[in-house]
């Protein structure tokens, strides 16, 4: 325990140290205002986003107050909480545990094991209860103002809330501790994590596609009136794959045993956990950083020779540090297939209810209603939607870490190593959109124009989003990380450059919805003039903003 | 040519300089060893050389570029091997050495040479095919060795090289390094180990507290104090700065 103590201690000190009143000061000893003002609009952001999500739950609880369904709300909210943590926890499970830069640090110390993987998945608990809080805090708030809950309601309320990652957590654990145990037996241990991961991943999808509830098949007016009818119906059907959550349900309703049945299910989880891995996680974890090698003289040909610019240089690098490493990789990459992914999903949705042909026929009649101009719009913004998001552009400056020595020392301007970072990010941005129009333009032939057109806007706001994005990261880098994952996975920069993205994408969107009225191409015009003046703001804070800025910075001491 | 011009660095709001008023010549031709104690301001100083540190006043003239007026030019002059290896891990040794021969603009025919040349000559070529992840601290020591001279660089700027190699490694590097100079360029390091500099060095420099206190050849040393050999000279010297502050 107090192995344990000691070293979370050292971890909370080295992740709050960012918070310290230096931190906020040039090196010059000034008040660092642009930082302050960055980090103030990164807050009021969050609280807009916040106010949003908080106000669509208030609609939500409003239709269920009708149907006399309240209690749903905090059950969805629980689900949701822990089957996201389930899935977008792996690698920073991962990461946390198994390619984090401190591991060796720590392995000579005189600590036991399982402290530092307790230390280690407190770490990884700290960075997912903040999105479990998120979730989950404004619903239950609702849900016992509803109930004129009195203080225990809550208690229990925190009590639960904090505890909802927990069992998530050490599933993934338990998961990516059988994944690094695969990979110690093989020589290319980071090929191999990527792929098992994706096997993994995909397999606890369908797990969940299959523990989910459904409606039976011969399921009849009845069933659905029993349903309504029933105050527990949906909440026991919605539940019954997931006991917990039933149990945090009637918990915050008041009902203590069900209470402490989930905290001490948490408890008995966290205690299996570190029983079954904490004595075996360090030498596991060590073999991670372990790299056998061939010995063998190494072939060359007439390529290995080949000259390149130093842009090309310097973009053949950038790509390689994003698709050899796992972390990076997952968290960046996804993009690319996420539209893809969207539509099959759709399809097989779709062919499982109707005829699929019959589907396309009614489809198409209803786009021949559209104009073309119109329809691009609207697959520029699905496609767009779906590609914006780019950690890999958002961190390509934090991602640099001590490395940054490397950088400042090569005959290479601030300008190409920057044009070679968003290079980069614009070509995940184009291998996204390009896969998306060559999907839509197989499925759907006859619109082949307005799928190139969407594509090509769809390309447009991607590139300011990534600009201005590489511009963020310029500006206020975080080049103190131990593991990858700090920065591609919890830095501030991807979130506020989602947001920065999610602005870009809404403002095209509102001058057609004004003019709804207007003739199609100038609901167009209007909606490209304004992707026309983000992609220009973008390409000007790069040039004036971000490239200086990448000049400047200076690894301290 | 290396010229420090009045060169100062000061770290954010730190009372001390780390470098302080740094005025000297480095000529060609010269083996230039730089020595003082953990924390002199050795490293600062090259680090400010290399451009990775920007002087709080002063300047740095390379080959007769600015580094503050034309860094990429200046920049070209040099080939850095630095005490750290933090290097892109996930690539190959190959791959580091083209990468780096890319943004040095060394054509196809010369970096074949070079590199072929140096990976035998530090019996890296077994390894050059494996990701840098995998090497010793030694092998990622040899890598930036050959990186740092894959364009020949006329001015060869080593912090700490001998540190993490083998006793043939150091030998065959101490022997380049002499090879390099006698070619006509500079070559600049700075070590703890006082027996190299002495051996190897044309001109030294002891550093403490960012300051210079003494520069000259060996004979030139000697003549001005009472010890005979380089480690004697460095702690009269050191101390005596200690005192005085």
């Amino acid at each position: 325990m107090r192995d344990y103590g000691l070293l979370l201690g050292l971890t909370l000190r080295n992740r709050l140290a960012a918070l310290r009143s230096g931190s906020w000061r040039k090196d010059n000893g000034k008040i660092d205002f642009g930082r302050i003002i960055g980090s103030i609009v990164v807050v009021l952001s969050i609280a807009l986003l916040a106010g949003c999500i908080i106000y669509a739950e208030i609609k939500l609880f409003d239709v269920l107050k009708m149907l006399r369904q309240e209690a749903l709300l905090p059950a969805v909210a629980m689900l949701l909480s822990m089957l996201s943590t389930l899935l977008l926890s792996f690698f920073h499970v991962l990461s946390g545990l198994y390619f984090s830069k401190d591991t060796v640090w720590m392995a000579y110390l005189p600590v036991r094991s399982g402290a530092v993987m307790a230390a280690k998945m407190t770490e990884v608990w700290m960075g997912e209860v903040l999105f479990a809080l998120a979730m989950l805090l404004p619903v239950n708030i609702l849900y016992g103002m509803h109930l004129n809950a009195d203080v225990l309601y809550y208690v229990r309320m925190a009590v639960i809330s904090l505890l909802a990652p927990v069992m998530p957590l050490c599933i993934v654990a338990l998961l990516t501790s059988l994944l690094a145990r695969a990979t110690t037996l093989v020589r290319n241990k980071e090929a191999i994590t990527v792929v098992l991961s994706l096997v993994l991943l995909v397999g606890v999808l369908l797990l969940e596609g299959i523990l989910l509830p459904k409606i039976p098949d011969d399921a009849d007016a009845m069933f659905f009136v029993r349903l309504m009818l029933d105050n527990e119906g949906i909440l026991t059907m919605l539940t019954s794959a997931f006991p917990p959550v039933l149990w945090a349900v009637h918990g915050l309703q008041g009902n203590w045993t069900e209470f402490l049945l989930f905290v001490g299910c948490c408890m008995a989880c966290v205690v299996l956990m570190l029983l079954l891995l904490g004595k075996s996680y360090l030498g596991v974890s060590l073999k991670q950083s372990e790299q056998g090698t061939r010995k063998k003289h190494v072939k060359t040909h007439a390529g290995t020779w080949k000259q390149r610019s130093p842009l090309m240089a310097m973009f053949n690098k950038e790509w390689k540090a994003v698709v050899k490493s796992p972390t990076v990789a997952f968290n960046c990459l996804p993009s690319i297939f996420m539209f893809p992914l969207m539509v099959i999903m759709f399809i097989v949705s779709i062919s499982s209810m109707m005829d699929m042909n019959e589907f396309m026929g009614e489809m198409m009649g209803m786009v021949e209603q559209i104009s073309t101009l119109d329809l691009a719009l609207i697959l520029a913004a699905a496609v767009g939607f779906a590609s914006f998001i780019n950690p890999a552009v958002a961190t390509a400056v934090s991602r640099e870490g001590s490395r940054l020595d490397i950088s400042r020392m090569i005959p290479v301007s601030a300008r190409t190593q920057m044009t070679a970072k968003l290079m980069v990010g614009m070509l995940i941005d184009v291998l996204a959109v390009g896969i998306s129009v060559i999907l839509l333009l197989v499925l759907l032939p006859q619109l082949s124009g307005a799928i190139l057109l969407g594509g090509a806007l769809a390309l447009m706001l991607c590139y300011a989003s990534s600009a201005m994005n590489l511009t963020l990261d310029a500006v206020r880098p975080n080049l103190h990380w131990t593991n990858e994952a700090q920065v591609v996975k919890q830095g501030a920069n991807v979130a506020f450059g989602m947001l920065i993205g999610m602005a870009l994408f809404a403002l095209p969107i509102i001058p057609p919805i004004l003019l709804l009225g207007s003739a199609p191409w100038v609901r167009f015009a209007a909606a490209g003039g304004v992707l026309v003046l983000e992609v220009v703001l973008g390409a000007v804070l790069l040039r004036l903003v971000a490239e200086k800025r990448f000049a400047r910075l200076e690894p301290t001491a | 040519m290396i010229v420090f011009d009045h060169v100062s660095k000061q770290y954010g709001k730190s009372a001390t300089l780390a470098v302080d008023d740094l005025n000297m010549t480095v000529e060609s031709g010269k083996v230039f060893g730089y020595i003082g104690p953990n924390g002199a301001g050795k490293s600062t100083t090259i680090r400010l050389m290399t451009g990775i540190l920007a002087p709080t006043s002063g300047r740095v003239v390379i080959g007769g570029h600015d580094m503050a007026k034309d860094p990429l030019a200046a920049k070209r002059h040099i080939g850095f091997v630095p005490d750290a290896h933090e290097l892109y891990d996930r690539l190959t040794g190959m791959e580091y050495l083209n990468f780096m021969a890319d943004v040095y603009q060394v054509d196809s025919a010369k970096r074949k040479v070079h590199i072929e040349k140096y990976l035998n000559l530090f019996e890296l070529e077994d390894a050059a095919g494996e990701q840098i992840r995998s090497y010793s601290r030694g092998m990622k020591q040899k890598l930036t060795i050959i990186g740092a001279l894959i364009h020949n660089p006329p001015v060869w700027v080593l912090d700490e090289p001998m540190v993490g190699l083998d006793p043939k490694s150091s030998h065959v590097l101490k022997e380049e390094m002499r090879r390099h100079c006698d070619a006509g360029n500079t070559v600049f390091f700075s070590t703890h180990v006082l027996e190299v500099a002495e051996k190897l060095c044309d001109e030294i420099a002891i550093i403490d507290k960012g300051k210079v206190l003494a520069r000259g050849t060996m004979e030139e040393l000697r003549s001005g104090e009472t010890g005979s050999s380089l480690e004697e000279l460095f702690l009269q010297l050191t101390e005596a700065e200690g005192e005085d502050a």
